[in-house]
């Protein structure tokens, strides 16, 4: 959200601004331009504007915690006009607007014209008044933080597989890992996730085949985190869970390389051996510095399962904490979303259903349906089939609008492939569209993973 | 470039997409997705050429979902190939498509140096449900590592007429989990001789 700035204008004019601004986007609808009922509010607006940027740079409005605000004024108690503007706002996930100095009525008009056309897109308002070469109005849509908390994300995933692969080398050098750029990047993340988690649990469509025991470390991290977060825990928490996710695997370092690079199922011994990787992370977890006990108890249980069958035996009477199992849908969505070399990757959706069929005795069932809630019908990952033949990869739930998440189409109609794709809410677009089938990513030799690395 | 047949179906189909019946749009979704996955072969085979071990290990899982004889001769050359990705994936996949002609390549995988690949050949090969198969894949089930004699079980459980349902008695004592586990598994879906 925008913070609204210091400015001299007054209650009085801002009430005026918004109510004037917010009548003459109605009126569009209803007059022909250079119509009285137009011409007049357009003046009137227009005058106030100036005679503010006189004094000032720029005029801001927009929405604070869904409400409208004109510079330092918010409208905790709102006039029909007022609410009518604010309602444009929301619904067309425009954050602010800032009239800048040099502003003619004109251009206050065709934003008006604009606002009020229900089947333009805040995308398209925004391209229409760069076309028509005016710079002294700018739209902040909801979507540029978005954009932005995505980038932010993306620079945190870096910083955290940079750290896990340091901290694997650490041990195998006969060091204590550092733990310091870990906790910066998942301070980071935490930031991000409790403002929307959709946005960290979306990275976990990151794969990287050659380097998966880094990569599926980090992914555990950053779906621990969603979770943690969509389950409203308290920060530290959040944090504790995406270290704990980040350092689930750290033991394997103890297991020899031909057992874990092994193409296929272990025998028992093999097996025996990568069992204790738990124990051995908690070993190492205990020396690192500015790392909590419960990040150790949930290293430790998140094999024991929910029945508490799994591993290490000795631990079947240890409390199961919220962490441990966490982790362990992590660990679980991850591994069956990912190619390996005896594993094709499940689609998103298929490996939530399996998960679902796990619940009661590997995972947490309360847990297990948090989850799915979040990642949403369509889960990040999701290859689909639109009705106008496009083939789409889907970004991020849209909890708005389960039926019709965020998504980047990848092919065009004609098949070609799409050179940039961008995020769209599917339900914005000016056509209707609809989904039509989700689609086998491995039978089209798509590599989903590389979209999202590459973004 | 797209040959006519192919285009003239994309054509009747795409409009489908928007019909307003939805078994309408979902048949010809599924339709539009078999057509591609033929129209797909060449690129998936330019990947198993020119990619990454990631992209061909992809591109022999695509191979097997497009199936149909032109996937055999690529998936027949990887089963050999010296990398352990590629020759498991493969291995796999000629599991999956289940063409007799490969019976042979997948019988010699059995001798390959890495368990692992030994595991998922004797899996492949139970999918053949060939009865000739049976004094192949026997001598794995004394194999006591708990993964080529559970794979073994697994295999001979599915084509056994019911023969072996002794040894798989006497395997859940083995002291493996796992083997006791498939022998247990077996023990079901053996046909009762």
């Amino acid at each position: 959200m925008i913070t609204p700035k210091l400015a001299k204008l007054t209650l009085a004019d801002a009430q005026r601004l918004a109510s004037i601004f917010s009548g003459l986007i109605r009126s569009t609808t209803l007059y022909p331009p250079g119509n009285p009922a137009l011409t007049r509010p357009l003046q009137d607006l227009h005058a106030l504007v100036e005679s503010h940027l006189k004094t000032g740079n720029s005029i801001r409005l927009g929405l604070a915690d869904e409400l409208l605000f004109v510079e330092d004024h918010l409208f905790v108690t709102a006039t029909p006009p007022v609410e009518e503007l604010a309602n444009i706002f929301a619904s067309r996930k425009i954050d602010a607007m800032i009239i800048m100095q040099g502003v003619e009525a004109a251009e206050i008009f065709r934003l008006a014209q604009l606002l009020s056309d229900r089947n333009m897109t805040t995308d398209k308002i925004v391209r229409s008044l760069e076309t028509d070469g005016k710079s002294h109005l700018l739209i902040i849509s909801a979507e540029d933080t978005e954009e932005k908390l995505l980038h932010e994300a993306g620079n945190a995933y870096q910083m955290a597989l940079e750290s896990i692969r340091s901290a694997f080398i650490d041990i195998e050098e006969h060091r204590v890992p550092s733990s310091e750029r870990l906790l910066a990047a998942t301070r980071q993340f935490t930031d991000i996730a409790v403002q929307d988690p959709l946005v960290v649990a979306c990275l976990s469509m990151i794969k990287d085949f050659d380097n998966y025991t880094f990569n599926h470390s980090v992914n555990v991290g950053v779906i621990a985190m969603a979770l943690a977060a969509h389950m409203k825990l308290d920060r530290q928490r959040i944090e504790e869970a995406g270290i704990a996710g980040f350092l689930h695997d750290i033991g394997k370092t103890m297991v020899s390389k031909a057992i874990i690079n092994k193409p296929g199922k272990l025998s028992t011994i093999e097996f025996d051996e990568i069992k204790k990787h738990p124990e051995d992370g908690v070993k190492i977890i205990e020396k690192m510095s500015g790392i909590s006990r419960s990040v150790g108890e949930a290293v430790l249980g998140h094999h024991l399962r929910y029945n508490r069958k799994g591993y290490p035996e000795w631990a079947k009477e240890m409390e199961l904490s919220d962490l441990s199992q966490i982790i362990a849908i992590a660990d679980c969505f991850d591994a069956c979303t990912t190619l390996r070399v005896y594993q094709l990757p499940m689609p998103p959706a298929t490996a939530i259903n399996l998960m679902k069929g796990l619940a009661g005795e590997f995972l947490n069932p309360e847990m297990v349906n948090s989850f799915a809630k979040m990642m949403g019908k369509y889960p990040p990952g999701t290859l689909l089939r639109l009705d106008t033949n496009e083939i789409a990869l889907v970004w991020k739930a849209n909890p708005g609008n389960p039926e019709m998440p965020l998504a980047r189409v990848i092919f065009y109609a004609n098949g070609d492939p799409v050179e940039n794709p961008v995020t769209e809410r599917l339900a914005e677009r000016e056509t209707a569209t609809r989904i039509v089938a989700v689609l086998n990513p491995v039978a089209k030799g798509i590599d989903v993973g590389e979209y999202f690395r590459q973004a | 470039m797209e040959p006519s047949a192919t285009a003239k179906r994309r054509d009747a189909l795409i409009p489908l997409l928007k019909d307003p019946d939805g078994d309408v749009r979902a048949a010809a979704a599924a339709a539009m997705e078999k057509l591609e996955g033929i129209q797909s072969l060449d690129e998936v085979i330019e990947q198993l050429k020119k990619g990454g071990v990631a992209a061909k290990v992809r591109a022999i899982y695509a191979l097997a979902e497009i199936g149909g004889d032109k996937v055999v001769a690529p998936l027949v050359y990887c089963a050999s190939r010296p990398e352990e990705e590629i020759r498991g994936a493969a291995i796999d996949a000629l599991g999956t498509i289940s063409n007799r002609s490969t019976l042979q390549v997948l019988v010699e995988r059995l001798k390959d140096n890495n368990s692992g690949i030994r595991a998922r050949a004797i899996r492949a090969l139970g999918n053949f449900r060939d009865p000739a198969l049976v004094p192949v894949l026997l001598p794995f089930l004394d194999s006591g590592d708990g993964l080529t004699d559970v794979e073994a079980i697994l295999s001979l459980s599915a084509i056994d007429n019911g023969s072996l349902q002794e040894r798989f008695v006497e395997l859940t004592r083995s002291p493996n989990a796992a083997t006791r586990v498939a022998a247990a598994t077996a023990l079901g879906v053996l046909r009762l001789a």
